[in-house]
C-alpha cells in the first residue's frame, strides 16, 4: 500500500472521528423565566412549562404529547424570546419560525393554529394595543390579531430579524441584523422616521425605551442612546465586544452588560461612565442585569452571579476568585419573583437567588 | 539494475535537497510548539487561539473583501492555503514520484531477500541510498490535518446559523470593527447551505469524484509496477478513501465539502505542473489501475535480465532514469521513428 493512500485514509478515519466528536451546532434556546399572576413559566429545547410560584409543582407543559397527542408533531426547536402574558394568555415565537398562543392556566393552544413565518423567530414576541407583534429572521415583523392568530399586517425589513421588537404607545421599533432599527406605525406599520437609524453592524439586542430615548446595542460593539421621536442618535458607548443584551435603566443610570464580560454604568443624558470602573465578570455578559432591593444582580454566559453596589460597581456578594455559579451557561433575561431573582440555566433548569446575600437555591419542579 | 548506479553526485544532491528541504518544516513546526507552550504558559486554549481564531478571522476578512459571499471566501481561502502548502505538496508529490521510480528495485529486494528483516533493511538502504523519505508523501498530508480540523470547527462556528453560533463567534473575533460589519454572514451560497450538510447529495458526490480523481492521479503510475498485491490493495484504497471522503461530507456543513472539492480540483492542477502529463479520463476512470494518466512510457523492466547487485547501489531519486543498454536501442528506435514523424510533417 503506497504512503499517500495510507495517509489519505488516516486524514479520513481522524475526520471522522473529529466530526463525530464535534457535530453541528443545533439551536437550544435560551429564554429566561418569566413571573406572572399565578405562574412562573420556564423554557427548555423543546417546551414551556408552567410552574406554580409558590410551591413550584408543574402545572402544565408544552407541548405534552403524552396527555395531548396532537402535539406529536410540534417541535419548538428552541425558545430564545422571554414569552409576553396579556388576560390570561402567554405568546411566544419558538425557533421553528411559529408563533403560539396559549391558554396561561392550561397550557393549551387558543388559535386554532399556530402562526408561521418563513424563518426562525429568535427575538421574542411584542404585545401592543390589541396586536401582537413577531419579527422572524424571514425579515418580516408580523402584526398578529392576538385573539384569533391571524396576521394583520406585515413590514418587510429586507434583513433578519433577530431582536425583540418594542412595542410602545406610538410606536412600534424593529432592528435588523443589517443595523437598521425603524419606528414603525403601530396600527399601519408605516415608518415614522425619514430613515431607519443605522449602526455600524447587526443590531440583536431588545430595546428599551427610557423617557425619549431608545437604547439599543449591537454588533458594532456600541450601545445606541436614539431620539425616539426623530430616529437621531443622542449618544453611543463602545466595548470592547457587542452588546447583545437588553439594558436596565434606574435613577437616570443605564445598566448593561456586553459580550467583553463587561457590565457598564452610563449616564442616559450623556452615556458618560458613572463608575469609576466597569464591572468584569469572569465571562461574557448575554443576561439582563436586575436591580432588587437595592443590589444589581448580574450573572455571566457561564452562570456565575454577582451582586454589585449599583452606585459604584463594587462587590457586595459573590467573588472573581470563586464566583457562584449555577453550574450551567445563562445567557436569558432574569426575572422577580416577589423579592427573589429567578435565573434559568440553558436547559430549562430554576434557579431562585436571594438578592441580599447572594444564596441560592436550585429548584426541583414537582410533578 | 545497474542502470541506476550512475551518477553518485546526484545521490550527494540528492540527500542535500532533501535535508535543506525539511529546515523550513523543522522551522514551522519548532514555532508551531514554541506558540503552543507559550498560550499554555498564558492559560490560553493553544487550540483556539492558533488556529481556530486567526482561521475564523482570516475568512471574515477574505468574506468582507468578496462582497459578503462566504461560498467565494471559502474558494479563495481554499486555493490561497494551497499556494502557502505548495511547497509541501510539491514535495509530496515528489516524492510519490520518487517512490515510483524505486519500484522496480523495490520488487527484485523482495525477490531477493526472503529474510523480512533483511528485507526490510535492503529496503531503508535503497531509499536512503536515494534520498526517499517513506513517510514523504505522509507527511505533507499530516501536516494539513490541523487545518482541515480548524476549518470545520471554524465553519460550524462561523456558519452554525444558531444564535449559540453567533454568541459562540463574538469570542472569537478580533478587535477590528471592520470584521463585525458582515456580521451574521451569509450561509446560502449556489444550493448550499454552508453551514449545513447537503441535501442534495450533490456536493458529497463532487467530493467523491474529486477524491478519486486525485487519488488515482497519485497511484497510477506506481501499480503498473507493483506487484498484483499491491494493485490489488491500492485499487481498494482508490473506491475506500472517495467513498470515506463522500460519507464524511454527508456530516459535516457544506463549506468543508466546498473546500474539499476546490482543494481536489487544485491537487489535480498541481500534479499536472509537477508530472508535466497529461490526464487520460477514460482510463482514469477504469476501476483496474493502470499506468494511466502518464503521458510518458512506463518504463520497461526486465527482471529475468536484472542484476540486482549484492550491495545496494546510488539510486537516482528524482531525476527521470535513462533505459538500460538492451532498451536504450528499442528506445533510441523509437526516438528516432518520433522524430522522422515529425520532420515528415
Amino acid at each position: 500500500m503506497k504512503a499517500s493512500s495510507l495517509g489519505l485514509l488516516a486524514v479520513a478515519a481522524v475526520l471522522f472521528l473529529g466530526t463525530a466528536c464535534a457535530t453541528i451546532a443545533t439551536p437550544k434556546g435560551w429564554s429566561g423565566p418569566l413571573a406572572v399572576d399565578g405562574a412562573v413559566l420556564i423554557s427548555s429545547k423543546n417546551n414551556i412549562t408552567a410552574v406554580s410560584p409558590d410551591t413550584f409543582v408543574r402545572l402544565w407543559t408544552f407541548p405534552d404529547d403524552k396527555r395531548f397527542p396532537e402535539d406529536e408533531d410540534i417541535k419548538l426547536d428552541g425558545i430564545y424570546g422571554t414569552p409576553v402574558t396579556a388576560a390570561g394568555v402567554v405568546y411566544f415565537g419558538a425557533y421553528n419560525g411559529d408563533v403560539y398562543a396559549l391558554d396561561l392556566e392550561a397550557g393549551r393552544p387558543l388559535w386554532a393554529q399556530a402562526f408561521q413565518t418563513d424563518g426562525p423567530v429568535i427575538g421574542g414576541v411584542a404585545l401592543g394595543q390589541d396586536i401582537l407583534y413577531a419579527a422572524s429572521d424571514d425579515g418580516i415583523l408580523y402584526a398578529i390579531d392576538p385573539e384569533s392568530g391571524v396576521e394583520r399586517d406585515r413590514f418587510d425589513a429586507g434583513e433578519s430579524i433577530w431582536a425583540t421588537p418594542l412595542a410602545t404607545e406610538g410606536a412600534v421599533y424593529v432592528a435588523t441584523m443589517d443595523g437598521e432599527l425603524y419606528a414603525l406605525d403601530p396600527a399601519t406599520l408605516d415608518p415614522l422616521w425619514s430613515g431607519p437609524f443605522q449602526a455600524g453592524a447587526g443590531l440583536v439586542s431588545t430595546p428599551l425605551l427610557a423617557g425619549d430615548t431608545i437604547l439599543i446595542g449591537g454588533m458594532d460593539r456600541e450601545l445606541h442612546a436614539i431620539n425616539a421621536a426623530s430616529g437621531r442618535e443622542v449618544w453611543s458607548f463602545k466595548a470592547d465586544n457587542w452588546f447583545w443584551t437588553q439594558p436596565l435603566v434606574a435613577d437616570g443610570v443605564v445598566y448593561a452588560g456586553s459580550l467583553d464580560g463587561n457590565v457598564y454604568a452610563l449616564a442616559l443624558s450623556s452615556g458618560d461612565p458613572i463608575w469609576p470602573e466597569p464591572f468584569a465578570a469572569a465571562k461574557a455578559v448575554r443576561a439582563a442585569p436586575i436591580l432588587v432591593g437595592g443590589t444589581l444582580v448580574v450573572a455571566d454566559g457561564k452562570g456565575n452571579i454577582y451582586g454589585l453596589d449599583p452606585a459604584t460597581g463594587a462587590l457586595r456578594w459573590g467573588s472573581l476568585e470563586t464566583p457562584i455559579s449555577l453550574g450551567g451557561d445563562v445567557l436569558g433575561h432574569p426575572a422577580l419573583l416577589g423579592t427573589e431573582v429567578l435565573f434559568t440555566t440553558q436547559g430549562g433548569t430554576l434557579f431562585r437567588i436571594n438578592p441580599q446575600d447572594g444564596s441560592l437555591q436550585r429548584v426541583t419542579l414537582q410533578t | 539494475m545497474s542502470q541506476h548506479i550512475n551518477l553518485p553526485g546526484q545521490i550527494d544532491r540528492a540527500a542535500q535537497i532533501a535535508r535543506s528541504g525539511n529546515m523550513p518544516l523543522v522551522v514551522v513546526i519548532g514555532a508551531i510548539i514554541f506558540a503552543i507552550i507559550v498560550a499554555m504558559a498564558i492559560g490560553v486554549n493553544p487550540w483556539d487561539a492558533l488556529f481556530i481564531n486567526p482561521l475564523i478571522n482570516i475568512l471574515i476578512f477574505i468574506n468582507n473583501i468578496c462582497f459578503d459571499n462566504f461560498g467565494i471566501a471559502i474558494i479563495l481561502f481554499t486555493l490561497l492555503m494551497r499556494l502557502v502548502t505548495l511547497p509541501l505538496t510539491v514535495r509530496q508529490f515528489q516524492s510519490t514520484k520518487a517512490m515510483q521510480e524505486v519500484q522496480p528495485q523495490m520488487q527484485e529486494l523482495q525477490k531477493k531477500y526472503k529474510d523480512p528483516k533483511r528485507r526490510q533493511e535492503e529496503t531503508l538502504k535503497l531509499y536512503r541510498e536515494a534520498g526517499i523519505n517513506p513517510l514523504g508523501c505522509l507527511f505533507p498530508m499530516l501536516i494539513q490535518l490541523p487545518i482541515w480540523f480548524a476549518l470545520y470547527r471554524a465553519l460550524v462556528i462561523m456558519v452554525g446559523g444558531t444564535p449559540e453560533s453567533l454568541l459562540n463567534l463574538s469570542q472569537r473575533i478580533y478587535p477590528w470593527s471592520y470584521l463585525n460589519e458582515s456580521l451574521p454572514l451569509e450561509q446560502h451560497f449556489l444550493w448550499l447551505n454552508l453551514g449545513r450538510a447537503d441535501a442534495t447529495f450533490l456536493l458529497p458526490i463532487l467530493v467523491g469524484i474529486t477524491t478519486y480523481v486525485t487519488q488515482k492521479l497519485t497511484t497510477a503510475s506506481s501499480t503498473a509496477a507493483a506487484n498484483p498485491q499491491q494493485q490489488q490493495m491500492t485499487s481498494m484504497m482508490n473506491w475506500m478513501v472517495p467513498l470515506m471522503f463522500t460519507w464524511i461530507t454527508l456530516t459535516v456543513p457544506s463549506g468543508l465539502g466546498l473546500y474539499w472539492v476546490v482543494s481536489n480540483i487544485a491537487s489535480v492542477g498541481i500534479s499536472f505542473l509537477v508530472y508535466g502529463r497529461r490526464i487520460s479520463w477514460r482510463q482514469m476512470l477504469l476501476p483496474v489501475p493502470a499506468a494511466t494518466v502518464t503521458g510518458r512510457r512506463p518504463r520497461p523492466t526486465k527482471p529475468e535480465t536484472t542484476k540486482l547487485p549484492s550491495e545496494p547501489q546510488p539510486v537516482e531519486a528524482s531525476i527521470p532514469t535513462p533505459p538500460e543498454p538492451e532498451e536504450r536501442s528499442d528506445y533510441e528506435r523509437r526516438r528516432r521513428r518520433r522524430r522522422g514523424k515529425r520532420k515528415n510533417r
